[in-house]
């Protein structure tokens, strides 16, 4: 679960944990940026420095920043209650060399994206003052070339899935995992030469369509569970999946941002406040909508919703999102996760009821 | 069950949309609250009591425009553009202290809504899908302090079919530009509420000038609030904390009326005069309370005073903010709302706190981890190791502030019991039971 991570290339990475850290300004700061995807054992340590009411991955997180398993340089989105509190946490229990905290705010319009605007500019400064590097309008549009060749990959095997490509479940996940680990180069080299079919080719098993929408999950066991079950995952609308890529993809028209330093930075502002919404962001209409054409371009049967347990965005939208999906005649399965898969025989249960039921 | 139990449950049982619409309970009600029957121990508390029996009165009865807030939005906004300002929070502890939380709760549950989110907005959600809370005609809210207010407005914005408007405050209050973004999105959270109806008060002037009153009517309650403030440092301190922290309800609501400057003059006039009683009993153990408390009816309170425990200062119920430039209103409230230690890491708060320990010359705290609040138990330990720094050994008290269901009032009073006794043996070093 940490494989990105290794005490050779500790100090020259930087970790994050939240989609809505511009990934570009830490490259062009000189930092391979590394999502980090938690501890996977025992929490303990982490529970009593922060409280088991906090989301299990910020549990997860804190506890391999405690082992001693993570980047020196760490920059939090302070998106959410947790984070903003692994982000105390962390400056107060770890052995960082850099913590940041951005702000985030909730909608993408007006004085809100004027401020993350504000706070991409901020982190740029501080991580300058960090490596001792100048962020040049050079370095961000070779990070942000690199990056939208990631995301398009990514953009393509998601696109693919909907129209039913259907890898093994851990593979599914595999990519996305991939992507926010590796550094870009050693990503594209092993992707990009990768097909997906065509939608034919890889072809959907004869399982029944499912979209998955959620946070983010520990491991592939919920996806290998699916299809086990006669099910087949369409889309995984999930922040460390198919809500990961932020920018648009390279179509080989001209690039669509200045040249500038500081219009590059209010490129990366607007791309990141513009992505597919996260629940956390006031654009709940957006994103409602975005998870029913998952659902209708997919042909998908069912939806699962899996949320962090405590995870406040998720769990005060999950009602309402799930009105809308059920109004449209799909039904939904609810599996509330803690970040763990150690309660695979009641999940499996579940699911195999789900399945059946579909 | 004695009658008057069984009559107070007839009657919580019997409250429905219509009877909350209808003039005659509020009559009722505020004819009581003028009665030499309603002796609240605190005469001040008898012009909170009548300006929010009033304010709600008039939202359930529609008769100017209502504005629903979150507990940290300014207020003065809502004031200053004429329209009536309804804090379902504070709502929905008051429909805890009066039992009738369990019922919204299952009424959250039932719609959806997951156990282990904030009771404080369970409750209002219920309340709310009951249709037992006054309509609103516009949400307003604040990133701080927590994630709940944004997200379940959004919630009910969507279930009134009316516009939620968020001013997202920076974590980081030294930042010029980014509080003057904050201001510039007060200002237009102000225009829209000044188009609601264009009520004002009596006020015929611009919304300038309108603002610029009720950031004079705020200052003034700030300067009687920092007397109150002044008063409560004595030794032995002159007032309750358990019930005072029933203020945070004026604080938040308040400032930017007249009421809010009257109800804090006189609870400082009463705190200075001779004739105030004081506190019944000795005051054995200083306390500092982090968070809020169980707003049901519990023995706590009644437990703390047996012990000689007296709460001498609150987390939540301080003037957080400094004086405000009238000429420059929304400038002035983006200060406010960044001023708030919930806008920030929890060293901030944690520095506060060992402020206000040291002040108010506390020999204990008490953080009360509310279930569902993860910021403010998130920051919990931190906050107990920079205490114990200064010498203040603190409490962590996992409990719940509005689901009887999930209270364990025996657990609580061992885990008080045992800690006040650590107080009563200053060798003992460390961290609390």
């Amino acid at each position: 679960m940490v494989a990105g991570i290794g005490t050779d290339n500790r100090d020259r990475q930087a970790g994050w944990v939240c989609a809505y850290t511009p990934l570009e300004i830490l490259l062009a700061a000189g930092l391979e940026p590394v999502r980090l995807f938690g501890s996977p054992g025992g929490t303990e340590d982490a529970d009593a420095a922060l409280n088991p009411n906090i989301c299990p991955y910020v549990r997860a997180c804190l506890q391999q920043g405690l082992d001693g398993r993570a980047p020196a340089a760490m920059v939090f989105a302070g998106c959410c209650d947790g984070i903003r509190r692994l982000y105390d946490a962390w400056s107060y229990c770890c052995q960082a060399d850099f913590t940041f905290l951005m702000d985030v705010p909730r909608a993408s319009l007006g004085g809100s994206a004027a401020m993350y605007n504000n706070s991409v500019g901020r982190l740029a400064s501080a991580l300058e003052g960090y490596t001792g590097r100048e962020i040049t309008a050079r370095g961000l549009r070779k990070a942000i070339g690199a990056r939208r060749e990631v995301d398009g990959i990514l953009t393509g095997f998601s696109e693919a899935m909907v129209r039913g490509y259907d890898p093994p479940g851990e593979e599914s996940l595999r990519i996305y995992t991939d992507a926010q680990e590796l550094p870009p180069a050693d990503f594209i080299s092993r992707y990009s030469s990768r097909g997906w079919g065509d939608g034919v080719a890889g072809g959907r098993s004869n399982g029944k369509p499912v979209v998955i929408t959620g946070n983010l999950l520990a491991s592939g066991a919920l996806l290998e569970m699916i299809g086990d079950c006669g099910g087949s995952v369409a889309a995984l609308d999930l922040c460390s999946a198919g809500r990961f890529p932020a920018l648009t993809p390279d179509t080989g028209e001209a690039e669509p941002y200045p040249a500038d330093r500081n219009g590059l930075l209010s490129y990366l502002a607007r791309a990141y406040m513009s992505r597919t919404p996260c629940p956390r962001m006031l654009e709940s209409t957006e994103r409602h909508a975005h998870v029913l054409k998952l659902v209708i371009d997919s042909g998908a049967r069912g939806v699962i919703y899996v949320p962090l347990m405590f995870c406040d965005s998720f769990l005060y939208d999950l009602p309402r999102l799930k009105d809308k999906v059920d109004a449209a005649g799909i039904p939904g399965l609810v599996l509330v996760s803690d970040y763990r898969d150690d309660n695979e025989g009641q999940m499996r249960t579940r699911v195999e009821a789900f399945m059946e039921m579909l | 069950m004695a009658l008057t139990d069984e009559l107070v449950e007839r009657f919580k049982a019997s409250i429905s949309p219509e009877l909350m619409r209808s003039r005659w309970p509020w009559l009722v009600a505020l004819a009581l609250s003028r009665s030499p029957m309603d002796r609240p121990s605190l005469r001040a508390d008898r012009v909170s009591s009548r300006f929010m029996l009033e304010s709600t009165r008039d939202a359930y009865l529609g008769r100017r425009p209502v504005v629903w807030s979150s507990l940290l939005f300014p207020s003065e906004l809502i004031h200053g553009t004429g329209n009536i300002a309804f804090f379902p929070e504070i709502a929905a502890a008051k429909a805890a202290s009066v039992g009738l939380s369990r019922r919204f709760l299952d009424a959250a549950e039932a719609a959806g809504f997951s156990q282990d989110l904030c009771s404080f907005h369970r409750v209002l959600i219920g309340a709310a899908t009951e249709d037992l809370l006054p309509h609103p005609d516009l949400l307003v809210s604040s990133s701080q302090p927590c994630d709940s207010s944004p997200l379940s407005f959004e919630f009910l914005a969507d279930y009134y079919g009316v516009e939620h408007l968020t001013a997202d405050v920076p974590n980081e209050n030294s930042s010029v530009g980014e509080l003057e973004i904050l201001a510039g999105e007060l200002r237009r959270v102000a225009l829209a509420l000044d188009s609601l109806d264009g009520a004002t008060g009596g006020n015929t002037g611009g919304l300038e000038e309108r603002m610029r009153d009720a950031v004079e009517l705020s200052n003034r309650a700030r300067r009687f609030a920092l007397e109150v403030e002044r008063e409560r440092k004595r030794v032995p301190s002159p007032l309750d904390g358990w019930n005072a922290m029933g203020h945070l309800a004026v604080l938040a609501m308040m400032p930017g009326t007249r009421a809010g400057a009257s109800f804090y003059a006189a609870l400082a006039g009463e705190l200075k005069d001779d004739a105030y009683a004081g506190l019944p009993g000795k005051e054995k153990h200083r306390l500092l309370w982090m968070h809020l408390k169980p707003y049901f009816p519990s023995e706590l309170e009644t437990f703390l005073h047996e012990k000689g425990a007296v709460i001498v200062c609150e987390e939540y119920n301080r003037c957080f903010w400094g004086e405000m430039d009238p000429d420059r209103p929304f400038d002035s409230l983006a200060a406010k709302a960044a001023g708030h230690f919930s806008a920030g890491t929890a060293e901030r708060r944690a520095a506060e706190m060992v402020r206000l320990a040291e002040e108010y010359e506390v020999d204990g705290a008490v953080h009360f981890s509310h279930r569902g609040c993860r910021q403010s138990c998130g920051s919990a330990q931190q906050v107990r190791e920079e205490l114990a720094r200064v010498g203040v050994r603190t409490l962590i008290l996992d409990g719940e502030c509005l689901d009887p269901r999930e209270h364990r009032d025996g657990q609580i009073r061992t885990r008080l019991e045992a800690f006040l006794e650590t107080l009563d043996n200053p060798q003992t070093v460390g961290s609390a039971p």
